[in-house]
């Protein structure tokens, strides 16, 4: 099964984003990295993946679906948009992850007996009870990649999530991302600048340029090899 | 079936959270109930109930202004519920998240505000007993009234809703709109007929007016006039079917065009 998309063009407006996007995406437990400089077009790819926006021109689909990739996406990813939003301000992180399952139709308890038991292994147990707006903002990406991650489906896309996060918590994250790879079977999509963490769970690179993919690279990279393949790209 | 159930799963989440919201923050609640008693208050001061009385041949005046009142506030709560909810789930980046639901997003805001409105029945039930106690009417009288309105803002709460999608339908494109749907609730409530009797066919077009008229007639022992009723159903089903119709037409432009992101 993978995920192709087909001359996929994205505007915003008149304002061209990404095109000729053309890629198939194995659906295979994988860690997949999104690089680039701002404003190249990561979180945009990574919005098209969930389904939330749709190409201006050309096609998204599940290879062995036949239905509207959007309808796919609604069920079998979740998506983690960057900073400090995504989340219900007046909720705590288990009536938030009450409050998404039962929007995608999930079991609501098996929702939160997963928060309390991935909450463990990220370090963020004594926090499950504090409102969202009350959570520091490395907390707050936290609580939004449990709620995301908790809701059990096959393809997780998380939008920087190390942004914010101090030195403990971003290998609290890097070791959680292993985990919904290697325990779950998850496939993870990361959009990042953040090269310490890629290169500790990424296998598969889109190197992104000017709205195209530039560089697909499907094997994991030490970080010195990651930012020099980065500063050839990008110089 | 599963699909029926999963809905009914969402609303049960969206009142026990509501709930919730309610309880934890007491202050809100109780300065809701401050903002309808308050509103309430003006329209029984400011108007002439025994004046409406006059107009439909009876003394129930002040009981017939409720009615009106009624049937405007829990109105404006769907339209601003709706409205507002779009508005801050744009500018939160919970719409995003949402629009991955099984449901389209119309849907949710619709049982969303099914789920609020049960609680400003609360607060309105609340301001009718205390405004009997003070012998405007009976209480009796007020819960005739209150379960009339009940039932026939169900059907005009679709059209109230349908405006919300409008307005959301522009905060999605322009994005801030709300202070828009503010100033349309105030202009309901002096265009309509809560303090006064239908004066004027345009005034029909907006979604309670029909309801407060059966209502009304109800209490004068008329029954429910089979035209009026069909216009009041028809006018309700039209704004809905409109509102549904922009607001899909909007997401499905922002998610072809937009980005969901800069509000």
């Amino acid at each position: 099964m993978a995920i192709v998309f087909d001359q996929v063009k994205k505007n915003y407006g008149k304002k061209p984003v990404l095109h000729d996007i053309n890629i198939k995406i194995p659906l295979e437990p994988t860690v997949i990295g999104l690089v680039g400089p701002n404003g190249v077009g990561k979180s945009t790819m990574l919005r098209l993946l969930a389904g939330v926006l749709e190409p201006t021109k050309g096609t998204i689909r599940n290879d062995q679906t036949k239905g509207s990739y959007f309808k796919w996406a609604c069920l079998h990813t979740s998506f983690v948009a960057s900073g400090e939003r995504g989340l219900m301000y007046r909720l705590n992180t288990l009536e938030n992850g009450m409050y998404f399952s039962s929007l995608k139709g999930i079991s609501t308890k098996r929702t939160e007996n997963n928060i309390r038991k991935m909450a463990q292994d990220f370090n963020f147990s004594n926090e499950l009870n504090t409102f969202f707006q009350n959570l520091s903002t490395g907390l707050k990406k936290k609580a939004a990649i449990l709620v995301g991650a908790a809701m059990g489906t096959e393809v997780l896309l998380l939008d920087e999530p190390s942004n914010g996060l101090d030195i403990a918590a971003q290998e609290d994250l890097a070791s959680f991302i292993l985990d919904l790879k290697n325990k779950n079977g998850n496939i993870i999509f990361i959009s990042s600048h953040d090269t310490q963490m890629l290169s500790g769970v990424v296998d598969h690179y889109l190197f992104l340029r000017d709205g195209q993919i530039e560089k697909n690279i499907e094997h994991k990279m030490a970080e010195n090899d990651l930012i020099s393949e980065y500063r050839g790209i990008y110089k | 079936m599963k699909k029926i159930k999963k809905l009914f799963n969402i609303f049960g989440v969206q009142l026990y959270l509501e709930l919730k919201l309610q309880i934890r923050y007491v202050n809100s609640a109780i300065s809701s109930l401050v903002l309808y008693a308050g509103a309430f208050l003006i329209v029984i001061f400011f108007t002439n109930p025994a004046q409406l009385g006059q107009a439909y041949g009876t003394k129930q005046g002040v009981l017939f202004t409720i009615v009106g009142f009624l049937f405007w506030s829990i109105g404006i709560a769907s339209l601003g519920g709706c409205s507002n909810g779009v508005e801050t789930d744009e500018r939160t980046g919970l719409l995003e998240s949402e629009t991955q639901s099984l449901f389209p997003l119309w849907v949710l805001y619709f049982i969303q505000t099914l789920a609020e409105n049960l609680f400003v029945w609360i607060y309105l039930l609340i301001i009718g007993l205390v405004a009997s106690f003070f012998s405007m009417f009976t209480v009796a009288e007020l819960l005739k009234a209150i379960l009339l309105t009940f039932a026939f803002s169900l059907i005009s709460n679709l059209g109230m809703f349908g405006i919300g999608m409008i307005f959301a339908s522009g905060s999605i494109r322009f994005k801030r709109m709300g202070q828009w749907a503010t100033i349309l609730q105030a202009l309901l409530l002096m265009l309509s007929n809560v303090y006064f009797p239908v004066y004027n066919a345009f005034q029909e077009v907006i979604p309670y007016v029909g309801g407060i008229e059966i209502v009304r007639q109800i209490f004068l022992g008329h029954g429910v006039s089979l035209s009026k009723l069909m216009l009041f159903i028809v006018v309700n089903v039209i704004w809905f079917l409109l509102g549904i119709l922009i607001f899909n037409y909007c997401i499905k432009k922002e998610r072809k065009n937009g980005s969901f992101d800069a509000f």
